[in-house]
């Protein structure tokens, strides 16, 4: 990675990237879609992650407190509610300028590509978008790069193994993501046993006293006394009584912070035995085995993408933001410097009001993040074959089958619904005009195809 | 010979304490009007005092209009830049916490992951963020980032800040704290673990402007040997004592015997003539400077090697081979 101080060289570096992600995202089905860049805040402020809370940068208009975007999930979602498609799968990209106001950068302007997979649950989705991370990052010529895949959904299930409530995880995966030192059991002991009310760690049953005392507190004072700091005595009370329940005992807290300093800590190549590792955690059970299975699955179709292993590591307790990822999670990192990330957030859309979970898989490009001085190739602008999954579809071979038919020229995209202008996969078999094909009769395949373009 | 602008606070909490400070190191400053942004320093006839606001002495620093100043670590923690440099840090007076303070009502919480936990119970019940008042934004943004909390908005507020969340307009606040009463008067309560900044008077200079200007530096250097020999004054008592003994270098041991009756280099031992002498020998005095805190622990030790009419008075300058903060100075500037 090179600091490049002439900005407008850098500007052009960035337009060129530009370009080739979205050239990608084109072959992968994926449409442009735009969003304003000036957003009611409130549409970030309550909803988007932590991270990008943090660094909201708003303004006062007619007393509207509205934000330059910070990012493109958002309004993706809140878009696929509006527009009445929900349940179908879209694939959309965003690109140009998020804003961030963060006074550990000097700029409060950088460029950024996002695509969101929608409507598609499964691992074929997380997979495809881990992979659109690395290929952007190789047709950059970006060759020192690693893919941190972790998972959420595994992470919230461990810790629930300890009797740690949905908050006390939340927060402590928090603390966990915003600790620069490496993690000592000692530190995250302390944290744990402020969380936890004293009488709670006493484990002498005298938090069932306090807690009947808070209840009848608030059964016999008035709850029409004026909130004070925004908060009514009902508010403050149910939360003292929330926490007097938040009872542990001091064993099983011991055991958390035990498990939980080998599990944050663990970096492991795709190459060693990192699912026995995990499995050896003691939180570790059958429906962890299930959920470790989901980082392989995801892992292995990474790979058919042609995705070197060596450039997969995985750490289980990445956790890009707490706030509405809940799967398989991940980042392209370059020198250590975020290159791309992302991963599966279905709660997103509740926050959104919407009724349900809507399946959802998306990742941002942080393109002033990695600047080099290489050659750039674009794609051809061509039509988009589409690959229909069937039940009986071998995913794998659709990795396989939409690589190939990339690599000859073609736009691919792969869609679960059925369409006049979509192939069926039966089993590894692409069934074009009826007629099975296999991945070894790509050939005759493509001249068929070019016939069928050209007339 | 070319002036050097010394900037000091006019207003606020340290204005008074720092004229007290300097005229106690033995550099009282001169206003000759009240109404007036400037004064003299007698004992150091180049400097030309500037009296400005606390955080306006640091942008006046900042700019090189003023090549040296005394404001607060909070306002440097806050404001700070690469100009900057903090000459000395321990001037030990003008104490103060910046500290995250709640509502009293508040009875649930009690630390920081409490207030984290109330974040987001504003987030997800109320739709809406914590709002914080301080005029200290920065520093509040980072301490409650690194404490977990990251659903805020920070509530610029000048002046009364205390009263932000019995007005309305602020759930908690951001402040400035010396005893707490104030905290108290206006029913809030500072978080144990939410001290973001111990604060204290400092002494600042323009970087660039003690490196090029020789007159700045040779200023801070009479300054500091004026502070350092201070501070260090007060902390120690000269006890002067009447012993008997055989001699001067015999008393002299036995007072050096111990390492908390040595002085700094050991006691000063002369005879004291037309006393009588006695079984032990010969009446002399004996001085020497003890750690003030120890004075008694000193004096117990004296009068078992057979001290008496002890006096100990204040030690007004400590003066070393050299100004150990002017020597750190000149190694920061390189």
């Amino acid at each position: 990675m090179t600091a490049i101080a002439d900005r407008i060289r850098e500007l052009s570096i960035i337009r060129r990237s530009v370009e080739i992600v979205e050239n990608l995202l084109t072959e992968f089905g994926y449409e442009r879609i735009e969003t304003p860049i000036l957003q009611p805040a409130e549409l970030f402020l309550t909803r988007a992650g932590d991270q990008i809370v943090d660094h909201l940068l708003t303004l006062e208009h007619r007393d509207e407190l509205l934000a330059l975007r910070p990012e493109f999930t958002s309004p993706a979602i809140a878009a696929y509610l509006q527009s009445g498609t929900a349940q179908s799968v879209v694939r959309w990209s965003f690109n140009g300028p998020v804003f961030e106001d963060n006074p550990a950068q000097e700029r409060l302007q950088s460029e950024s590509v996002g695509a969101e997979l929608l409507g598609m649950p499964g691992r074929y989705a997380e997979a495809e978008i881990i992979a659109l991370a690395g290929l952007a990052a190789e047709r950059m010529g970006i060759a020192d790069y690693e893919i941190v895949i972790g998972h959420v959904g595994l992470t919230r299930y461990l810790l629930n193994q300890f009797g740690l409530d949905t908050r006390a995880q939340r927060l402590l995966l928090n603390y966990l993501n915003h600790q620069r030192e490496p993690l000592v059991a000692e530190t995250l002991q302390n944290w744990l046993e402020k969380f936890i009310s004293p009488s709670g760690l006493s484990g002498n049953g005298e938090h069932e006293d306090q807690s009947r005392i808070l209840q009848a507190l608030m059964d016999t004072t008035h709850p029409d006394t004026a909130p004070v700091g925004g908060r009514s005595r009902d508010d403050i009370l149910e939360r003292l009584l929330r926490k007097q329940q938040r009872y542990v005992r001091h064993e099983n807290l011991l055991e958390a912070v035990s498990f939980l300093v080998k599990y944050a800590s663990m970096t492991v190549g795709y190459s060693e035995n990192w699912q026995e590792t995990i499995m050896a955690l003691p939180a570790a059970n059958e429906q962890a085995q299930v959920l470790t299975g989901e980082i392989q699955q995801v892992a292995a179709m990474v790979l058919a993408y042609g995705i070197d292993q060596r450039k997969l590591v995985i750490k289980p307790a990445l956790a890009r933001s707490w706030d509405y990822y809940s799967g398989t999670v991940f980042e392209l990192r370059v020198n250590g410097a975020i290159f791309a990330g992302g991963g599966r957030y279905d709660d997103f859309a509740a926050l959104l009001g919407a009724a349900g979970e809507v399946p959802a898989v998306g990742l941002a490009f942080y393109l002033n993040n990695v600047i080099s001085d290489n050659e750039f190739t674009a794609g051809d602008q061509i039509q988009t074959l589409k690959i229909q999954l069937t039940p009986a579809s071998n995913l794998t071979a659709a990795v396989r089958w939409a690589q190939e038919l990339r690599r000859h020229g073609q736009n691919v995209t792969v869609v679960e619904e059925p369409s006049n202008n979509a192939y069926p996969l039966q089993g590894e078999h692409l069934i074009v005009d009826s007629k099975p094909y296999g991945i070894d009769d790509i050939h005759s395949l493509i001249d068929l195809l070019k016939d069928k373009t050209a007339s | 010979m070319n002036r050097v602008m010394f900037a000091l606070p006019s207003k606020g909490a340290i204005a008074e304490p720092t004229m007290s400070f300097l005229q106690d190191c033995g550099l009282r400053v001169d206003k000759p009007n009240p109404r007036q942004y400037i004064g003299t320093i007698p004992a150091i006839p180049t400097i030309d005092v500037l009296f400005q606001r606390v955080i306006d002495v640091l942008y006046k620093v900042a700019d090189g209009t003023a090549k040296l100043g005394i404001t607060g670590l909070d306002v440097i923690a806050e404001y700070g830049s690469e100009d900057i440099i903090v000459i000395h840090d321990n001037l030990n007076y003008g104490h103060c916490k910046l500290v995250v303070a709640v509502p009293e009502a508040w009875i649930d919480v009690e630390n920081m992951i409490d207030l984290a936990e109330v974040a987001l119970d504003f987030r997800e019940a109320k739709m809406r963020n914590l709002k914080v008042a301080t005029t200290y934004p920065n520093q509040t943004r980072e301490f409650l980032h690194r404490n977990g909390i990251h659903h805020f908005s920070i509530v610029a507020a000048e002046g009364a800040i205390e009263a932000a969340p019995t007005i309305g307009y602020a759930d908690i606040v951001v402040d400035l704290v010396q005893t707490g009463t104030t905290l108290r008067e206006n029913h809030l309560k500072p978080l144990l673990d939410g001290v973001i900044i111990n604060s204290q008077a400092c002494l600042i200079g323009n970087r660039r402007m003690l490196k090029e200007h020789p007159e700045a530096l040779q200023a801070a250097r009479i300054l500091l040997e004026h502070i350092d020999g201070a501070l260090l004054g007060k902390t120690y008592t000269q006890i002067t004592m009447n012993i008997t003994g055989i001699s001067a270098e015999d008393i002299g041991r036995k007072i050096a015997a111990n390492p908390l009756t040595r002085g700094l280099q050991g006691p000063t031992v002369a005879p004291i003539f037309g006393a009588e002498k006695n079984d032990s020998g010969q009446w002399f005095t004996a001085t020497l400077i003890v750690p003030g805190k120890l004075l008694l622990t000193a004096i117990e030790s004296l009068r078992a090697v057979g001290a008496t009419h002890m006096s100990a008075v204040p030690v007004r300058y400590v003066f070393l081979h050299e100004s150990p903060t002017f020597a750190q100075l000149q190694a920061a500037l390189g």
